[in-house]
């Protein structure tokens, strides 16, 4: 047994060292009071008669003071008293207040008068006040014998009547009463803290509460000002402290409660509006600790599932199990519930799919669910009833997450992601036909890409049928129209918009941009009469600058198709008005590009086929145009590129600011302008040496389509120093990039397929959790297998099982990480994973616990498979 | 609090007449000028539930564990504030906590 230690006592440490009056001294500054008591004792044994001994005994004094503190607010007022009769017994002392408010405390009134009468207290008039202030908390509080020893006349005997009203009235609520007693209590009572105190609390009146039950900013000031003029030493400071308590908020207000006592409680619960039953339930939550665990706060609940409603308990409860529904299924029935049932099952899994950002994962999951709710139904689902509701919002809920209409365009593969979801909200609307948002959507979806006019065509009649004067549909109408080449149909809807709505700038824009889309259309078509009524019916609806500059410059590329002679004219002028540089330069590329008009003719013709080298302003206005094409979605055609490359190259060394060229990096990103992207990213390094993100936009722009492995180390290696550069400076998003860049093409491991409920909810084996960790130790960053294999995943893709085999014998980097994997799993195991990579079939034997570790999520096929395979289940 | 129906103090199966109602009495005690802190909690819970679709989505996607003061609150709303007890003023003045 191991013996415990035993702490050497005060006095044994003090004979071990040598004391001297400043350790004493620093004793008892830093709080140590036992220390400094033993360290002035032993001085005072040896110091001679004089100056220095009082000091000494002063020093004494001052550490049986601080020591009787101590005792006191720990409520230990006997062993305080002691302290303080030590301290009185050191001889010519003042009489100190806190002795007699011990002595109060332990109801010694006898002992304490005397001491009103000890002639130290006769000038010292704030001690005196004090030491009456803590009688006239006592008398209140109605320790006995106060009135008997005071005189007649002294004012806390005179003033307690009056105080006593006011407490009274407080406490029944009679303000008027209240206010009547404080006034008759003067300024210099030693009443006068319980007066400011009472103030206080009367300004927490329900009226000043906000909704969650706190008090409003203003009656929580007013009060606090108050209560700030009460002195922590005086007699009233336990009142005064209990009242700040209660002016706590919800939250500031737990963790405080729980150091409070039992009266300080009561005040605040009263103050608060708590009924004795949230006391007694916030209680039993203290007992749970600072951070209740999901499965204790799920007993709690359970326990109290009478007071908080079945199915409060229930569908909150069911939240606790998140993000483990697996494990905390288990500690469901444990903890008191009752059995979960098989649409929880579904609904935890739907929950959980999720947690991942697969959206397949969780239009399947939600399907499940919805299918299972209608199945559960026991009338028919009339559209619009609650279930109804229910089911069609679980069919919208992968494109409330996603969003991935709004950013996809249809396509012709039936089972693709896009085409699941839009089927999704179709299927939704036969719910809740009356969601005038999900017709907007899908109906935008359909005109992207103008391959679904017929579907989006469908979508409307629908809408408008419900909704024929609102103006998002007519506005859907007007879109739609637009994208079949129904100008004039669209004019017609877009009148009716601007009927109601006459500012709406939006349409105007829109309608001008069908007309010019028409006219461009008609000039490819080398009809440019058709071009120019077009363009007339454009003029009527344009209001600003921009939209008549492009107007001009259409109208100028039709006449010069007609051989108008004011064709030349007007588009020389336009080209001056925008400094005949490469901002005008790359405006009548773009417009003779859409056109059909060859760029490099037009510019010949108007006399701008030398390229001239931009000045900053015109280097400022080419890229503000550009981000103004870009941001449109549009693209810029090779011809403008090929245009544009060189002069952009020459003006690499312009010295503008850093910001200024890291957007034009940005912007040229967005574009093929690789070379002069290059330029400027290598331009900018000569000025910013190592500037990580120049170096990341050196290297994107230097290693545009070149495969990873073909890119030379020193390059990586840089680009990781440039990592490790934007890291120290902490720019998470460089950072973030960086590392996107440096780990290559999106690796097929998506990892551990997650879930599992399924129907089989109830019944199915749970998943052993330590497999995931298994899995995932296994890829983790330092794995040499796992970075290997996504490696090789990716060059099987681009060289096929047989090219990839013959690297095996390749020297280099590549060879010696295929063989160094040989080694760790074998040839077989190796072979195996080759084959499984490239036809992503026939996973087993592989060395690793989960095959499904290599699955890139299921095809929509396999996953339609899955989902039988469960329903069969 | 993270429950919105706890949060605007209605009951679960209010419909919109009563969410909005709850919102704009709401809005009187905590304005974004006054409290914005409280406004931004108001507003959130208000907008969570605002509308009969609003409040199926949120019982159904709503993922969010309920907190002990949830429980408290559904528990045992707090009510009016009361006067203290005088035996409660008096122990505090004796020096008790």
């Amino acid at each position: 047994m191991v013996q415990k230690q035993k702490r050497p006592s005060v006095k044994v440490r003090q004979q071990t060292c040598a004391v001297t009056p400043e350790s004493a001294r620093a004793d008892l500054e830093t709080g140590r009071f036992r220390e400094a008591m033993a360290g002035f004792k032993e001085l005072l044994k040896q110091a001679p008669s004089g100056e220095g001994r009082d000091a000494l005994r002063d020093g004494l004094a001052d550490a049986y003071e601080g020591r009787a503190r101590q005792l006191g607010a720990k409520g230990m007022h006997k062993e305080a008293l002691v302290m303080w009769e030590n301290r009185a017994a050191l001889g010519t002392l003042p009489v100190h207040p806190g002795h007699a408010v011990c002595l109060l405390r332990l109801g010694r009134v006898a002992q304490v008068m005397p001491m009103l009468d000890d002639a130290s207290l006769k000038f010292d008039p704030e001690s005196r006040a004090l030491l009456l202030g803590h009688l006239a908390a006592q008398m209140l509080a109605g320790t006995a014998g106060i009135a008997e020893a005071l005189p007649a006349d002294d004012p806390v005997r005179v003033q307690a009547a009056v105080a006593e009203e006011a407490l009274d009235a407080y406490c029944v609520g009679n303000d008027q009463a209240l206010a009547q007693a404080l006034k008759a209590i003067p300024f210099r009572s030693p009443y006068r803290d319980l007066v400011q105190i009472l103030k206080a609390l009367s300004r927490l009146d329900p009226a000043a509460r906000d909704h969650r039950g706190d008090w409003t900013g203003e009656a929580r000031n007013e009060a606090a000002k108050l209560l700030d003029r009460v002195e922590d030493n005086s007699g009233f400071a336990r009142l005064r402290d209990a009242a700040r308590l209660a002016l706590l908020s919800e939250t500031e207000l737990a963790p405080k409660l729980r150091e409070a006592g039992p009266a300080t409680r009561d005040l605040a619960f009263s103050l608060r509006g708590w009924p004795a039953e949230r006391a007694v339930l916030w209680n039993e939550i203290q007992t749970l600790g600072d951070s209740p665990q999901p499965k204790e706060l799920l007993r709690l609940m359970f326990r109290h599932r009478r007071v908080l409603g079945e199915t409060w308990v229930h569908e909150r409860g069911l939240r606790l199990l998140l993000p483990k529904p697996q494990t905390g299924a288990k500690w469901w029935s444990e903890a008191g519930g009752k059995p979960l049932r098989k649409i929880d099952g579904y609904l935890l899994d739907a929950w959980e799919s999720e947690t991942d950002s697969d959206p397949w994962k969780v239009v399947t999951y939600w399907q499940d669910y919805a299918d299972f709710a209608l199945e559960a139904a026991e009338l028919r689902v009339e559209p619009g009833s609650e279930i109804a509701l229910r089911i069609a919002l679980m069919h919208r809920r992968a494109e409330t997450l996603f969003q991935i209409l709004q950013r996809m365009e249809p396509d012709s593969d039936p089972d693709s992601l896009p085409g699941a979801i839009a089927a999704e909200l179709e299927l939704s609307l036969e719910y809740d036909p009356d969601d005038r948002a999900t017709y907007l959507t899908l109906i935008a979806y359909y005109l992207r890409g103008g391959k679904a006019l017929k579907d989006a065509r469908d979508i409307l009649k629908r809408a408008q049928a419900r909704w024929p004067t609102d103006k998002a549909v007519l506005t859907a109408a007007m879109d739609t129209a637009i994208a079949s080449g129904a100008f004039k149909k669209a004019a017609t809807i877009a009148a009716d918009i601007l009927a109601v709505d006459p500012i709406n700038s939006g349409v105007r824009e829109r309608l001008v941009e069908a007309h010019l889309s028409h006219a461009r259309k008609n000039l490819s078509d080398q009809r440019p009469d058709l071009a120019m009524r077009a363009l007339a019916l454009a003029e009527n609806w344009s209001r600003t600058e921009r939209t008549r500059e492009r107007l001009d410059l259409v109208r100028g590329l039709a006449e010069l198709l007609a051989f108008d002679p004011q064709g030349e004219g007007r588009l020389q002028a336009l080209a001056e008005s925008l400094g005949n540089g490469l901002a005008a330069r790359l405006i009548l590329l773009l417009e003779a590009g859409a056109c059909g008009i060859p760029g490099a003719r037009l510019l010949k013709q108007l006399g701008l086929a030398k390229a001239p080298t931009p000045d900053e302003t015109d280097l400022r206005a080419f890229f503000s145009r550009l981000r103004a094409h870009l941001d449109t979605g549009a693209k810029l055609p090779n011809e403008v590129s090929q245009q544009l490359n060189d002069p952009l190259k020459r003006v690499a060394r312009l010295k503008l600011d850093q910001s200024e060229i890291e957007s034009i990096c940005e912007t040229l990103r967005r574009t093929e302008l690789h070379d002069a992207r290059l330029a400027f990213a290598d331009a900018a390094l000569k000025r910013w040496r190592g500037e990580p993100v120049f170096e990341l936009h050196a290297f994107e722009a230097r290693h545009c389509g070149v495969v990873p492995w073909n890119i030379p180390m020193r390059e990586m290696l840089r680009l990781e120093q440039a990592l490790e550069r934007a890291r120290d400076k902490g720019d998470s998003r460089l950072v973030h990039r960086l590392i996107e860049v440096l780990s290559g093409p999106s690796l097929p491991f998506a990892g551990p397929p997650r879930g599992g409920f399924g129907g089989g909810f109830i019944d199915d084996d749970w998943d052993d959790e330590d497999e995931d960790g298994d899995i995932d130790d296994a890829f983790d960053d330092g794995d040499m297998a796992g970075r290997s294999i996504a490696l090789f995943a990716d060059m099987i893709r681009t060289l096929g099982p047989s090219g990839f085999r013959a690297l095996m014998q390749m020297p280099g980097p590549v060879g010696e990480s295929m063989r160094e994997m040989e080694r760790e799993i074998g040839k077989e195991a190796l072979d195996n994973l080759i084959n499984a990579l490239a036809a992503d079939i026939n996973t087993k034997g592989l060395p690793f616990p989960d095959p499904g570790v290599f699955d890139t999520g299921p095809s929509p096929s396999t996953r339609k498979r899955n989902r039988a395979k469960r329903k069969r289940r | 609090m993270t429950d919105p129906f706890l949060i605007l103090g209605v009951p679960f199966d209010a419909d919109d007449a009563a969410i909005e109602a709850a919102y704009l009495a709401g809005l009187r005690r905590a304005s974004p000028e006054r409290d914005p802190a409280g406004f931004e909690a108001l507003r959130a819970a208000y907008e969570k539930i605002r509308t009969r679709r609003d409040r199926l989505a949120y019982a159904l996607f709503d993922q969010t564990p309920p907190s002990a003061a949830d429980i408290l609150a559904k528990a045992a709303p707090v009510g009016e504030p009361r006067r203290p007890k005088r035996a409660t003023l008096t122990a505090l003045l004796r020096g008790e906590v």
